[in-house]
């Protein structure tokens, strides 16, 4: 009965990591398309600091460190809000349990440090990746065009 | 009118700008149109050269090869004795970065940052340090009369003021070469004069070679050389 049980609660928290590494991904193309109308709107400016002498790799690291800003900021909220959340469910217990199915009346709580950890790399790491795109994007431009047609 | 070609013999010891046969064409709808057919220029340091005529004949393009902005089809471009568009990413962005100043008829400040910073932004590039980049834009910016401007947005300035600090931008690590677009085609009269004045100054100051691109025959008059391009060719303007 509780070897039944305990695979079914791993499979939902399996499912649950699917879950939620989808809405990161939702997150990292919000932060991706972010990024790629800021490249659009700063045309010019990227020109001119090219104009300037400024390499590939330095206009590239610009919106690299944005996005990661973004990403750590977003993370850093996200984990916070995580923590506060778990804390207030614990001592307050408002998610009901059926007890008839579970044994246990509310939603117990139990926080991982390397769980919260393991969630916070995924999603920096995952912000890493939206950011490389716009990023080699930015890289590329060809000041003469944006100078010429400004 | 004499071609400038006639300066070949200008020995390779004191060469400081020397363009060779350059060309350069564009794509257009599966259609090609020449722009530069074996262009020639040769500049001394301090050489001041206006470049007019109609618009569309190729002026800015051959300013943006001289600044390494863009890369002709064939042709060779000496600065002293480096071959330009032989040298890789890192060494052509030093050459944009410390050899030339650009300036364009839209001032193209970055709008979030202050005068002073956009000033310092080449010579942060370059990697001096802040304060050393704070003291040499301090400097330039009290040099184009924006003293009192230091910490004020860019976005905030008067059309006169962004050009002027367009100006110290390209000045500030005192380029060899400062290449101007229609620099004062979008002002007024009395602006266009002071930065006319400016430039001029500014390059008996710094003995920079100044290469300006306009339409302004008042600008061109004050430069030791003209030139125009016709047919796709540059041929200098007798004074």
């Amino acid at each position: 009965m509780n070897h039944n049980l305990f695979s079914a609660l791993k499979l939902e928290k399996t499912v649950m990591f699917i879950i939620l590494a989808l809405i990161v991904l939702v997150a990292a193309f919000n932060i991706a398309s972010t990024l790629i109308m800021m490249v659009m709107g700063k045309t010019k400016d990227i020109a001119i600091l090219k104009a300037m002498g400024a390499m590939d790799s330095s206009i590239r690291k610009i919106f690299i460190y944005k996005g990661m800003i973004i990403g750590a900021v977003g993370t850093s909220l996200g984990v916070c809000l995580g923590f506060i959340l778990c804390k207030l469910l614990e001592k307050y217990k408002f998610i009901q349990l059926p007890g008839d199915v579970y044994y246990i009346s509310t939603l117990p709580v139990r926080l991982e440090a390397l769980d919260v950890f393991m969630i916070a790399s995924a999603a920096m790491v995952i912000c890493f990746l939206a950011t490389l795109y716009p990023a080699s994007q930015a890289s590329k431009l060809n000041p003469i065009e944006a100078i010429r047609y400004g | 009118m004499v071609n400038s070609l006639n300066r070949d013999e200008k020995s390779l010891s004191d060469r400081f700008l020397s363009v060779r046969d350059l060309f350069k064409s564009y794509e257009n709808s599966g259609a090609t149109i020449d722009i530069l057919k074996g262009v020639n220029i040769d500049l001394n340091a301090g050489e001041t050269l206006a470049i007019v005529g109609a618009s569309g004949i190729g002026k800015s393009t051959l300013l943006h090869i001289l600044g390494a902005l863009d890369r002709p089809d064939s042709g060779t471009y000496f600065f002293k004795d480096d071959d330009i568009f032989l040298l890789n990413q890192t060494s052509l962005a030093k050459f944009r970065n410390e050899t030339v100043g650009f300036v364009f008829q839209f001032h193209y400040l970055l709008p979030e940052f202050s005068a002073l910073e956009n000033t310092m932004m080449p010579a942060l590039i370059k990697g001096l340090s802040k304060n050393k980049a704070r003291e040499i834009a301090e400097g330039m910016l009290v040099r184009v009369g924006l003293k009192d401007r230091l910490n004020f947005r860019a976005s905030k300035l008067s059309g006169g003021e962004q050009q002027r600090i367009a100006l110290a931008r390209s000045l500030v690590l005192k380029p060899a070469i400062l290449l101007a677009d229609e620099p004062t085609g979008n002002l007024d009269k009395r602006n266009s004069e002071y930065i006319h004045d400016l430039l001029m100054e500014l390059n008996a100051e710094l003995n920079m070679t100044l290469i300006v691109v306009t339409h302004n025959m008042e600008l061109a008059s004050y430069m030791s050389r003209s030139m125009t391009i016709v047919d796709c060719q540059l041929i200098e303007i007798k004074g």
